[in-house]
């Protein structure tokens, strides 16, 4: 049998990870489902016009993710912080890539699954008690036809592509996120969660520093664009805009859009198979 | 079956093993004896791929532990000293962990669970401490794994269960198999063992056969001072002496442990001198 990754046996540890932890996981959906009828109905109450916008709903959803989404993450390998967990999860026959593949799956795909549909399930529910309460109150749009508040769609915005709205690039950036704190579950035994998000800070101000503070003294007077990865100089300096080669850039952007999250998961997986307990 | 040559291993501030070597084979259940804090857990953790050896080396059935492939995983079981289970029910146990260990038998499984006096309806969380690790070690006992171990799998057991653990394990071996077990209470082994291996301050401090130990050492109660007087240990109670002689006559004596084991440890040069004659 493969002693890397074997289909069968990864399907045998899923189901196990499964059993072990669904009561676990049944009720984290139940308090995702509490949590947003809660933040709804607080919305609902105190907003006067309305509440429920698109704006409104679309930062629920991302903001949810996020908090959600990482507290999930920084628990994957919460098994590796106490000992007899440890050895449990360690001794049983599968190997590191099925183990993070099981955790990926479920920390990954199924949350970004059933957190959307838990979503959308309330908030089709709430926009409908808003659409009920307005035409209680007999609002109306601007040509003066009956207010009707509409489900967003997540992946587009209120109309498809508002210009302000890149669900692909927030959704990477969740990833990113995700599995950097998959990788601190494993680094940190203990508030895991907390000590992950204080090295991203830590990590994301060094960035700043050294960027704000170690090159921008050794550039001439400017202004550095970090989306476009260019150094305009100062009007006095001739106003002159210094520009990667473009298939430089192209491959910069690539990488930082799509190459976070695998570097992430292998050195979890390196991580994991180094684990001692 | 296990060879362990030379092997360093220590935590942050604290050395455990300085080239210690070692080797098990198949068809024996060995007692590996020793106080608190000497390395007995570390050792098993090394053996089973849970520590990884700082230098020299661990082979177990020609695999090397700390690469934990499941073909070596799923032919040794570790009966931890602190374990978990998870909150499920026997069956579920089964059919979720067992499929994992090709050579589990369910007809020994249920066997031994009768033998331990287990209620088969509870769920594991509802079970006590003591009852927990008798599902544990019917669960490894039950794997048929080319080796097992267990690290103090007497503790928290009444002394019935002891007596019952004794009697399951006994049942047990066969000459493919190999049995470690670290325990500092020797008593709970007698009758069990058949080699004892005594680890101090990370050495080896004694390693021979029970029947090489009964050829070599006799053990009974004595009244007379000056056989005392020779004996390598003595201890005083009501009802006379208990001594461990050099065995000169060839009589034959049942070994008490906990004798032998304080024999070693507080007069280790003597004990030694009658083995090395």
């Amino acid at each position: 049998m493969n002693q890397v990754f074997n289909f069968k046996r990864w399907l045998l540890y899923t189901g196990k990870h499964w059993a072990e932890n669904r009561k676990r996981y049944l009720l984290g959906l139940v308090a995702i489902t509490a949590l947003l009828i809660l933040w709804f109905s607080f919305v609902l109450l105190e907003g006067d016009y309305h509440p429920l916008g698109s704006k409104t709903q679309l930062a629920t959803y991302h903001v949810g993710l996020y908090a959600v989404g990482l507290l999930f993450a920084s628990f994957l390998f919460h098994d590796l912080s106490d000992n007899p967990r440890g050895i449990h999860f360690l001794m049983i026959p599968a190997t590191a890539t099925e183990k993070l593949l099981t955790a990926i799956l479920f920390g990954l795909v199924l949350f970004m699954i059933f957190y959307t549909a838990v979503f959308y399930a309330v908030d089709t529910l709430m926009v409908e008690i808003a659409n009920s309460l307005s035409s209680a109150k007999k609002e109306v749009d601007n040509y003066g036809r009956p207010y009707v508040e509409k489900v967003v769609n997540i992946f587009t915005g209120a109309v498809p592509v508002q210009d302000d709205y890149d669900f692909g690039l927030l959704f990477l950036i969740f990833l990113a996120l995700q599995t950097a704190f998959m990788l601190g579950s494993i680094y940190f035994p203990k508030y895991s969660f907390i000590k992950t998000a204080i090295s991203i800070l830590v990590i994301f101000l060094f960035f700043v520093f050294l960027i704000g503070q170690v090159l921008d003294a050794m550039m001439p007077e400017g202004t550095f664009h970090v989306y476009s990865f260019t150094y305009s100089l100062a009007h006095r300096l001739g106003g002159g805009k210094v520009a990667l080669p473009e298939w430089v850039h192209d491959i910069s952007v690539f990488c930082l859009r799509y190459g976070i999250p695998p570097v992430f998961i292998l050195t979890t997986w390196f991580r994991l198979k180094e684990k001692e307990v | 079956m296990i060879d362990i040559q030379n092997l360093h291993f220590g935590y942050r501030r604290k050395k455990v093993f300085t080239g210690l070597s070692l080797q098990l084979q198949p068809g024996h259940i060995y007692g590996l004896l020793g106080r608190n804090g000497t390395g007995k857990s570390t050792l098993v953790r090394n053996i089973a791929g849970l520590l990884f050896p700082h230098q020299g080396s661990v082979t177990v059935m020609n695999h090397t532990p700390a690469k934990r492939e499941p073909a070596f995983l799923q032919d040794i079981f570790l009966v931890p000293e602190e374990f978990y289970l998870p909150d499920m029910p026997i069956q579920h146990l089964l059919k979720y962990m067992a499929p994992f260990y090709p050579k589990f038998n369910k007809e020994q499984f249920d066997r031994y669970i009768k033998e331990f006096d287990i209620p088969q309806g509870n769920t594991l969380q509802k079970m006590s401490y003591g009852q927990k690790k008798k599902v544990l070690i019917s669960f490894g006992l039950a794997c048929n794994t080319s080796v097992l171990l267990m690290d103090e799998p007497t503790n928290g057991l009444d002394i019935m269960s002891k007596s019952q653990f004794r009697k399951v394990m006994a049942g047990n071996i066969d000459e493919t198999k190999c049995v470690v077990i670290s325990t500092h209470q020797v008593k709970d082994l007698e009758n069990l063992i058949d080699r004892i291996t005594i680890i101090d301050e990370g050495r080896i401090l004694f390693d021979q056969t029970v029947e090489t130990i009964a050829r070599k050492l006799s053990f009974h109660i004595s009244f007379d001072s000056e056989e005392i007087k020779q004996a390598v240990y003595y201890e005083s109670s009501l009802r006379g002496s208990a001594v461990v002689m050099p065995n000169t006559a060839n009589e034959e004596s049942k070994i008490d442990l906990e004798l032998l084991y304080k024999a070693i440890i507080l007069n280790g040069e003597a004990v030694e001198s009658v083995f090395n004659a």
